[in-house]
Parts: C-alpha cells; structure tokens; sequence
C-alpha cells in the first residue's frame, strides 16, 4: 500500500482517527507520518548505500570498457567492484587505479595515508612521506616570512632528496 | 575477568571504547573471493602467528561453533553481527579479558580489535596497535605507500581504523535533546548508529560515534576528533542528567523505580522492552538513585539479557515454547534482580 500523503513510499504507519464519532483509516510512509507529528526524521543510510552512491557519482562519465576493466591478479571486473562494493584483491588498487583515485577522493577527503606503516615497508616510502610534510612546513615558513626556518627546511628537503636516489634537486 | 565487569572513566555514560584495525595479507584475494581452500590457508597462517604471541589467545573456527555460541560471542562483542551470521570459514582469537580480539576471513583476512570499558580510546589503540605489531613480524600485510593499508571496501583503505564509543543517553533521549547532538557529530563527519535496534528504531538510548573516514589522518588525529566529541556528548548528557534529577526529584526516581518495578516482576519480556527497562536502571545506576546496583552490574544484565544469552540457558524445548525466550529472559531478570533489591 502507498503512502497517501506523498503517494510514492511504502506505508508503514497505519492509523485510526476519531473525529467527531467518525472513524478514518490513514497509512502514511514514515516521513510523512513523523511530518504530520512535527517530528524531524534523520535518514539513516546505510554505510553500502552511501558507498554506492559515491562510486556512481565519481564515474557519471565512465565508458563502457571501463566497466570491463579486469584485475588481472584475482579476475574482478571493475563493473562487478561497482556493483558489488568491494574489491577482488590487494592488486586490485593497482589495476583500477585510476578510477578508484576518484572514488576514494570522494569518500575520505584525503588521498594519502598519513598514518601508521608495517615495520617492513620500503625506507623509501618514510622518507617520501618526510619530504611532503617539509615541504608543507617550507610553503608555511615561506608564507609567514620565517626565511631562516625556510633555509633550513630547505637543506633537510634536499638532504632527504639525496638519500631518495637523487631526488629532483633544483 | 572480562572488561565488560572493569570499570572505566566515565563509566556512568560510557559503555565502551573500540579500535578496530582491518588488515589484509598481500597476495591473496579479500575473503569476498577466496576459494575455500585460500580461506583455510589464511585462518591456518594467523593461528600460526598468533601462537607467537606473548600474551596467550584461544582460537576458536567458527565452523565448529554452534550458531547459539556465535550469538553469544556476537553479544559480547568478540565477533561481529556479520561473522556470527556468515556460512564462510571465518575464525576467532581472543584473550581471556575479551579486550584483545582478531576476527579472520570476516569483510577483511584479519580484523583487529581492543575494547575497554569507559572512555579509553587511546589506550585501547595502544593495545590493538600493539597486537598489530606483534602479528606483522609473522604475516605479510597488504600495504601501500600512497594508500596506506589495503581493504576490501574503499571505506577502509588508509589505516584501515574504525575507532568508536558506545554512549548510554537516556537524558538527551527523554529530553528530546538527541538528535540535535547527534546531527552535529554527522556534520563533522563522524558516523552515529544506534545500538541494539532494528533499521532507525533504537532501544535502550545506546548510541555508537565512530569516525567515517580512515584516509589523509593519522590514527592518533581520528581518535583526538572521536574522543573530543565523545566528551562533549558526555558533557551535555551529564547536564541534562542534573537538570531532570534537580528539577523533579521525585518523578526523576519514580521513572527509575517503575523501571525496575517492571524488571523485577514481569512475567514475559520482550527485547526491546527489556532494553528500554535495563537503560533506565543503568541511569538510576548512575545518578545513585539505586544504591545496591552499580553501572557495571547492569552492563553484565545487559548482555546477559540478550537472545543468544538468554537462549543459551534454557532448553530446546523451552526455546521453541510459545514466548519461549521473553518469559526466560522475564524469569532470569526476575532472579537475577532478587538479591540486589534488598540491597536497594
């Protein structure tokens, strides 16, 4: 049965006024029926629904073969990541990069980690990470006028550079 | 002893705090499209860490647990709904406490969690980051250097953290405060669910703020912002509390004492009244309107309330019975609530 109010959701509030010994059977959807009550009614969205709407806006312009796109490690199609919201396999990140950068833009705001790293990982990887927090700290000092602070930050940019395997030094 | 009978700060609003690390290992498909036989070998090398553990976990498959046992360890919060639900080969490990806990082949190979009574987030970090250490000299992490830890779903990817808070605020419930609050901590980008409901109908005034997004922070910066707010809630939970309490003494207790009326008598009890009944004595708890019973106490009443508790102490028969579970849920609260009435 349908709302009667707005005539489009599913009625899931039945009820029964008297009004002036007349008896009226109303059935209105949930919005409806915490509006007529003045009640506000947060919607809740579940975390899939919210995920799904994010990777279909990020890819309102995507092409067909895109959606063909396989991961060649586990064999997922990037339609069935689409539809399904979740990946096949860690190298999935690498095979549908492109159109995940979008995605995950979208989701988190961010698009670099910034957190804790296994012990493992690379040196190369902690010190990138070095050089783009100095660089913020240089673009700062450089903005505040700190040039004495910025001339140091600059050294231990181009030190770290070094140590990257030569870096892109000016 | 297990943590949900420790006490914590902020104990009196504060059910518990949770870090949740998701964790995958390279080169192995997400548990959505293992074959059986990969899922089997990725429980077998996480058993395999977790013997080298210093601090000692059982581990438990749980294709050998019955599905009222997966309830119950789902109600404690060991496993979550989902993998006491999923047919797949998932798994278990956990310490004594319950503080400690890994759930395997659930959306991610390895989830990682620690859980603390009250509001310890930075310490339950401490300790599931240090169980994450401990596992990481074992088991090879899926890991990227721009992206961080590699998930299953996209919501996760970075630090793979969920780092949340379970509020009792029966306060700004009753004073139709909530959603106000709980808008402002969605503004900010925290999520905001209730607990111990069906879809939007919440029972018992139990709410859980989490962080939404677990990519371009560091862990330490999600859980200042998860922890700050937790404390503001808390904060106008405590006023309002005072406020009901010192404008109407006498109707603040007669709502307590109704509630415990109820708890003490009934004959058959639903869940969702039960958990309605059982905040209300939490509050009275709380505020010291009920002096025989502390916070903790109807925090074990709570979880021992719950259907697969419930269901586990009584028989098959019983289960099957006509209102078979709500008149022993009824019966067990009443027996339980005996011996601290008369303290009351």
């Amino acid at each position: 049965m349908l709302c009667q109010k707005c005539k489009k959701n599913e009625a899931t509030i039945h009820m029964t006024q008297i009004v002036n010994g007349n008896k009226r059977e109303i059935h209105l959807c949930e919005d409806c029926a915490a509006m007529s009550q003045g009640v506000k009614v947060i919607p809740i969205v579940t975390l899939d629904q919210w995920l799904n709407q994010i990777i279909s806006a990020a890819h309102a312009g995507i092409e067909a073969e895109e959606e063909e796109h396989v991961c060649p490690d586990c064999g997922i199609t990037y339609g069935e990541f689409r539809a399904g919201g979740r990946l096949g396999c860690p190298a999935c990140y690498q095979a549908f990069a492109d159109p995940l950068e979008s995605v995950i833009k979208r989701l988190h705001g961010g698009h670099h980690h910034t957190g804790k790293m296994p012990r493992h990982v690379d040196q190369d990887i902690v010190r990138q990470r070095k050089i783009t927090k100095l660089k913020e700290e240089l673009a700062q000092a450089i903005q505040i006028e700190e040039y004495e602070e910025a001339a140091t930050l600059r050294d231990r940019i181009k030190e770290l550079e070094m140590a990257q395997g030569g870096g892109d030094c000016p | 002893m297990n943590w949900i009978d420790l006490n914590g700060p902020k104990s009196e609003y504060v059910l518990s705090s949770r870090i949740r690390l998701a964790r995958n290992l390279s080169n192995t498909p997400f548990p959505n499209r293992m074959s059986p036989e990969q899922a089997d070998g990725v429980v077998s090398q996480v058993e395999s860490a977790v013997a080298t553990l210093s601090h000692p976990m059982r581990f438990v498959r749980l294709d050998e647990v019955s599905d009222l046992d997966r309830d119950v360890l789902s109600e404690q919060q060991v496993i979550s709904h989902e993998l006491a639900q999923a047919e797949g080969r998932g798994a278990l490990a956990c310490d004594e406490e319950q503080i400690r806990g890994i759930m395997i082949n659930e959306e991610d190979h390895l989830r990682i969690q620690a859980i603390l009574p009250g509001l310890q987030l930075t310490e339950a970090y401490a300790t599931a980051s240090e169980l994450d250490d401990s596992l990481e000299k074992e088991l090879e992490y899926a890991y990227d250097g721009r992206w961080g830890y590699l998930t299953s779903c996209p919501t996760n990817v970075g630090t793979g953290m969920r780092a949340s808070v379970m509020l009792h605020l029966p306060g700004l419930e009753m004073t139709k405060n909530i959603n106000g609050v709980l808008e402002t901590a969605t503004k900010i980008g925290l999520a905001v669910r209730g607990m111990f409901g069906e879809g939007s109908r919440l029972h018992g005034a139990i709410y859980q703020v989490s962080n939404q997004v677990s990519l371009g922070h560091s862990e330490t910066e999600v859980i200042q912002t998860v922890k700050t707010v937790a404390e503001q809630i808390v904060e106008q939970e405590r006023r309002v509390r005072d406020a009901l309490q010192k404008s109407n003494p006498l109707w603040f207790a007669d709502r307590i004492w109704r509630g415990v009326g109820a708890l003490s008598s009934a004959r058959i009890m639903r869940l969702k009244e039960f958990m309605q009944l059982i905040s209300r004595l939490r509050l009275g708890a709380a505020m010291e309107v009920l002096p025989g019973i502390g916070v903790k106490a109807v925090d074990r009443l709570m979880v021992e309330g719950q259907p697969g508790h419930i269901g586990k102490g009584i028989s098959e028969d019983e289960r099957n019975a006509r209102d078979g579970l709500d008149v022993a849920r009824a019966n067990y609260m009443r027996e339980r609530l005996k011996d601290n009435l008369s303290l009351m």
